[in-house]
């Protein structure tokens, strides 16, 4: 890794609390986004990705309880900050897109009163100055007639324009980093390739780093320098997007691989994973793959494989697929739901 | 309910109601209120309408200077307040159930029709229920009851009457909800009559919300009889309202506060209790909570 | 937002001709009106000639719109009582009942909204807990015994405030907060309500990721959209305010429209009754008119309907 990195996450657990304990929903997430890079977390959903966004920008809900080694974002770790820090940092240095438009506005304040809102509340401008800034936004993220647009309601545009409004109200401070999830999911395919490119492009302008989370392969492919592959709470792969592409190491990587469709796919059948994703209340022991996984052994269903990197930059969690180093035998089983005691906070 | 186990098991809405503090306390302040009613000639310690001039405006028991004879006390006329109180009851339930029954039967069939059969008859009677909205109900009992003979009969007349549009609406939008759905609407097409797919389909579901708005409609119904009775509108001597009382009991509040009060306080009491009842009851009738434990 | 407007409006043109009919059924099931109007010893003669005279002996649906004539023209008969046009004797006492139900509103909206929302921020605190206790209380308890039980503790006990009357700031503190007191019962828990299922909409979570402070989200993003259905209970609530303030109006002596209304009632003044029924009815479409208005205003998804 020579290259400077923006975001640091180490060993990123986070819990939710339960009537009956805790249950675990992400388990020793650990990664960097380096400055200028796109980052893409794919997964199926409720692996774990969306929270890890969250859990960067603070954003958790009450109910869950977030603990880490460290977030160092630009050298200050994100758990251990003021929450008045957190909150200047928040909309200036970090930005966040969701993935619903049509929810993630409020409906009852103009799109210019949203936006001038984050202009004014992080830099030195008066009202006119904010709308002017925010003109030049909205004119940046392609919206027709921006002047107007700036005392419409919500409601009165589209998705794809809303999604736009929303990107455009991440982008006006400039950040160091944006967190896009699922930013295009909601959106018609047609919309959802303008909005890509429109991130993209805007990426390099504000010299931005993106973290962007999806489920979607293809995406990955146009957009992402970098991928991490989560599954139920872990990152389970992490490559350079050519090197995931080619050669993919994870059987569940394989597997998400195989169950996109291909422009040259001659048979009918799209090949799926079997089994579904378990329930975060009850992770199988050992590899937490292991009941859907083609490779499976017998030590798989005992062993929890690490994180492992078999060549520079790139890692992988499969006992099968991994150096000889991971295979290491760690207890009968692995302590998933109640091994916390909250006692080490990073 | 349906498993007979060799142990005794409660019902089901007996466990529900044990699990709910407020449910519980709403049942109990009710089933007193309700016993009261049906048994005030054996419960009550006195004739309530006994004028006793050597007890007038004695203080409670547990006051200094009170009777232990008079538990809450005697009023200007030597009353004992706690007999008057039980015999309150009996008006107050049969003129708060009577008159929501009345309520219900009128709105729920214009609520029905409307709701049903939609169209001009529809938009007529919305009309109507919004023009009696605008009305305050108070208002129009006052005059009706000023306009007809007071006493018990009129009054569940008059707070039955302007009770309805309650019902009506809520029956409307239950039947609108009702007639979209799949079983309705195969009924219609295999041609079942009105009638029967009104009897059958719709009244059967609309019953829940029935009996919970009708728990509350009790309540508003009581509140509605004290009120015009503390006018000096409703029920007239010698029938006995807690709201009648409680403005004989005015004119004492700055030496004899326990005359206005204990009714004051009786009727909070049971209002409070048929809403906690009412409140438990919609948790209980909730369908996303059938299967709750 | 026009045309919704207009429509609205158009609306309320049947809404009150169907009130003139219930005033108008009123006015018959009264029975005769020359029962009042003439001397006890009047012969039978002499009271026809006063229905003939009076139109009473023409067909119902006649004299309904002969009634409904006068009605539009603001001429409801005279009182019999005080031989003066009965809608300028209603009108006199407006502006009083005006001036308790408008404070009893402001006082409601002043209480329910702080502590609806210190409510929901605290949810399950001894302090929601006390709120929401205070709060079923108020909705249970009647208006003319809170009316009481306020003269008892601030004008008996404590001689804050006078017992009843009017004509000073003072005088209108205990009548307004009796009034308030239910309508604040029902809209704190419906805030509180609101503002809990709000917090956890996807804007907020923008909000916050926009860096904005808590209570500036609570108090600004939130809060509005708590408000839109507070609108709506508020134009609901308003026939009950009017109703709990005839009955606070006779509790605390206040001399508005309810007062005279009862008075007239007492005394059979009919002309009085139908004026002071059909004002009432207006005011209170008026309200709601108002309060659409406010709704429109407020929640710009209305207009896009």
């Amino acid at each position: 890794m020579n290259q400077e990195a923006l975001l640091r996450v180490e060993k990123l657990n986070a819990f939710f609390k339960k009537e009956d304990g805790k249950i675990q929903a992400l388990k020793d997430v650990s990664f960097q986004v380096n400055k200028g890079e796109l980052l893409a977390i794919v997964g199926e959903s409720g692996c774990g990705k969306s929270l890890t966004s969250l859990s960067i920008m603070g954003l958790t809900a009450k109910s869950c309880q977030v603990e880490a080694e460290y977030i160092d974002f630009q050298g200050e770790n994100l758990l251990k900050i003021s929450p008045a820090r957190l909150r200047q940092l928040r909309g200036k240095e970090l930005a966040m897109i969701f993935q619903e438009p049509l929810t993630s506005l409020n409906p009852l304040f103009t799109i210019g009163f949203q936006l001038t809102e984050t202009i004014c509340l992080h830099n030195p401008v008066n009202k006119k100055q904010a709308r002017e800034i925010a003109v030049e936004t909205l004119k940046k993220v392609e919206i027709p007639r921006p002047e107007r647009i700036l005392s419409e309601y919500p409601n009165a545009l589209s998705g794809g324009m809303r999604q736009r409004v929303m990107i455009a109200m991440a982008l006006v401070n400039k950040p160091s980093l944006l967190i896009a999830d699922e930013p295009t999911t909601a959106l018609d395919v047609t919309i959802q390739a303008q909005i890509l490119f429109l991130m993209k492009h805007l990426m390099r302008e504000y010299h931005t780093s993106i973290m962007f989370i999806t489920h979607d392969l293809g995406v990955v492919a146009e957009m992402a320098d970098r991928v991490m592959v989560m599954y139920a709470g872990q990152i389970v792969e992490e490559a350079n997007v050519y090197d995931l592409f080619s050669r993919p190491l994870h059987p569940y990587t394989q597997g998400l691989m195989n169950s996109t469709i291909k422009i040259d796919q001659t048979d009918d059948l799209l090949a799926t994973i079997p089994g579904t994703v378990p329930s975060l209340a009850d992770m199988p022991e050992g590899c937490r793959f292991h009941p859907r996984c083609p490779l499976a052994k017998d030590e798989c269903r005992r062993i929890c494989p690490d994180l492992v990197e078999t060549e520079p930059g790139r890692k992988v969690r499969c006992l099968q697929r991994g150096g000889e180093g991971s295979i290491r035998f760690r207890g009968s089983e692995c302590p998933e739901n109640m091994d916390k005691g909250g006692n080490d906070n990073g | 309910m349906k498993q007979k186990g060799k142990s005794y098991r409660m019902p089901r809405w007996l466990r529900m109601l044990w699990r709910s503090k407020t449910g519980l306390l709403g049942f109990v302040i009710v089933s007193i209120a309700v016993a009261c009613a049906l048994f005030a000639p054996w419960l009550a310690p006195y004739d309530p309408n006994a004028i006793n001039p050597l007890n007038m405006l004695k203080p409670p028991a547990f006051m200094a200077g009170g009777d232990p004879a008079f538990l809450l006390g005697t009023d200007n006329l030597g009353h004992d307040i706690l007999s008057r109180l039980i015999y309150g009851a009996r008006v107050s339930m049969i003129i708060g159930v009577l008159s929501v029954i009345l309520a219900g039967v009128i709105g729920t069939a214009f609520g029905l029709l409307a709701g049903y059969y939609g169209g001009i008859l529809d938009s007529v009677i919305m009309r109507v229920t919004d023009a009696f909205h605008s009305i305050p109900r108070m208002l129009l009992a006052m005059v009706a009851v000023t306009l007809m003979r007071a006493g018990i009969g009129t009054l569940v007349l008059v707070i039955g009457i302007t009770g309805w549009i309650t019902y009506a609406r809520l029956i409307r939008s239950e039947v609108l909800v009702l007639k979209e759905r799949e079983f309705v609407k195969a009924a219609v097409t295999i041609g079942t009559p009105d009638y029967k797919i009104i009897c059958y389909h719709i009244l059967p579901n609309v019953f829940s919300s029935f009996i919970v708005v009708s728990t509350l409609a009790v309540a508003t119904s009581i509140i509605a009889e004290t009120s015009l009775s503390f006018l000096g509108l409703g029920i007239q001597p010698p029938d006995i309202s807690w709201g009648g009382m409680l403005s004989a009991g005015r004119n004492y509040l700055a030496t004899n506060w326990w005359v206005a009060t204990m009714p004051g306080i009786t009727l909070t009491m049971t209002v409070l209790g048929i809403m906690f009842l009412g409140n438990w009851l919609r948790d209980f009738m909730d369908p996303h909570n059938q299967g709750l434990e | 937002m026009g045309k919704y407007l207009i429509k609205r409006i158009l609306q309320m043109i049947p809404v009150m001709i169907i009130i003139t009919m219930i005033i108008f059924v009123l006015l018959n099931v009264a029975g005769d009106p020359t029962v009042n109007l003439l001397p006890l010893d009047a012969t039978e003669a002499e009271r026809e000639e006063l229905r003939t005279a009076m139109g009473l002996n023409r067909p119902l649906p006649i004299q309904y719109l002969d009634f409904l004539g006068n009605a539009v023209k603001g001429d409801f008969g005279n009182s019999y009582r005080f031989n003066e046009p009965a809608l300028d004797l209603a009108l006199a006492r407006m502006p009083m009942s005006v001036q308790l139900a408008g404070a009893a509103l402001l006082f409601a909206v002043a209480m329910a909204i702080p502590l609806g929302i210190l409510s929901a921020q605290f949810a399950n605190s001894p302090f929601d807990l006390v709120i929401s206790g205070i709060s079923v209380l108020g909705r249970a308890m009647p208006s003319f015994w809170v009316g009481i039980m306020l003269i008892l503790l601030f004008a008996v006990n404590f001689r804050m405030f006078p017992v009843s009357g009017s004509g000073t700031a003072s005088h209108l503190v205990l009548p307004a907060l009796t009034l308030s007191i239910q309508n604040a019962a029902q809209i704190i828990p419906l805030i509180r309500s609101n503002m809990l299922s709000i917090m956890h909409e996807d804007y907020i979570r923008t909000a916050r990721s926009k860096g904005l402070r808590e209570w500036s989200i609570i108090c600004i993003h939130a809060f509005k959209n708590a408000l839109v259905p507070v609108v709506t209970i508020i134009a609901l609530e308003i026939p009950g305010l009017i109703g709990g303030a005839l009955i606070t109006e006779t509790v605390f002596a206040w001399p508005g429209l309810g007062q005279f209304l009862i008075q007239a009632i007492g005394n059979r003044d009919m002309s009085v009754v139908q004026v002071c029924i059909f004002l009432i009815a207006l005011i209170t479409l008026v309200a709601n008119l108002i309060a659409d208005i406010v709704y429109c205003l407020i929640d710009p998804r209305i207009r896009y309907e």
